[in-house]
């Protein structure tokens, strides 16, 4: 973000916070590594993706970020997804995006960290890190 | 199909939603990408820049908890709150009108599964 790189700023907000999900997601399922070397076709459609509304329901915190969770809670969760569609990875491909700007992505990072209710806060708390 | 009564349900917590908020341009529901057991909420208005997502977010949530209960609201999975100027939004008013039912579609990149345009209107 110093550099005024919005386009990676953005893109490494969406793999911080995917990190955050499969991190959750062992710690609910009790798993020591995340299980993305499996032979097991069905496990990696579950586990093995980049959507981050898929992750969250592997998480075991939908009832949190979903619209039926605490309202705090849940507005951030949206909002900061409606830059993260299920293909987002594939952004580094194609950069200037219109909409990543100081004004979106400073946002992106209040949502993500800043705030006090902020997503990666939350995660923290329920997770006990 | 989408369920009649869900329809029927969401229409009045649209209803409710354009006296507190404003107009609205666009209100769809879709079952999309890996979410196919649970409904994206797409609503579009030209107040979307005016009004802090937050309270968009609660007003909607408030609609949709009094009206389709605490059951329909866990069957959704996600709101998106869009200026009529995203290019989803211009993308779904072009080709969609209000009443449309859509299945298997691919819009901006995006599998729609399952949907229903409850209004779509482009202000002009």
């Amino acid at each position: 973000m110093q550099a005024s790189d919005w386009d990676a700023a953005s893109y490494m907000m969406g793999y911080a916070l995917e990190t955050a999900l499969k991190a959750a997601a062992c710690k609910s399922l009790h798993l020591a590594e995340y299980p993305e070397r499996t032979g097991s076709s069905e496990t990696k459609t579950y586990f093995m993706t980049h959507d981050l509304s898929q992750l969250l329901i592997v998480s075991g915190m939908s009832h949190i970020f979903e619209p039926s969770g605490p309202p705090e809670f849940s507005s951030k969760w949206s909002e900061f997804l409606q830059f993260y569609p299920a293909n987002w990875v594939s952004r580094r491909y194609s950069l200037n995006n219109p909409q990543l700007h100081s004004i979106s992505v400073s946002r992106l990072y209040e949502i993500l960290y800043e705030d006090r209710d902020s997503i990666i806060k939350k995660i923290q708390v329920e997770q006990q890190w | 199909m989408v369920d009649e009564d869900f329809l029927a349900k969401l229409h009045i917590a649209l209803g409710e939603f354009e006296k507190s908020t404003g107009p609205v341009a666009l209100f769809a529901v879709f079952k999309m990408d890996e979410l196919t057991d649970k409904w994206t909420v797409i609503v579009s208005g030209t107040w979307v820049e005016q009004l802090p997502f937050q309270e968009m977010f609660t007003d909607l949530r408030q609609q949709l908890l009094d009206n389709l209960g605490k059951e329909g609201l866990n069957s959704i999975a996600r709101f998106g709150i869009w200026s009529t100027n995203a290019h989803l939004v211009e993308l779904i008013l072009r080709k969609y009108k209000t009443g449309d039912y859509l299945e298997d579609q691919r819009i901006n990149g995006n599998q729609i599964h399952e949907g229903y345009i409850l209004k779509a209107e482009s202000f002009e």
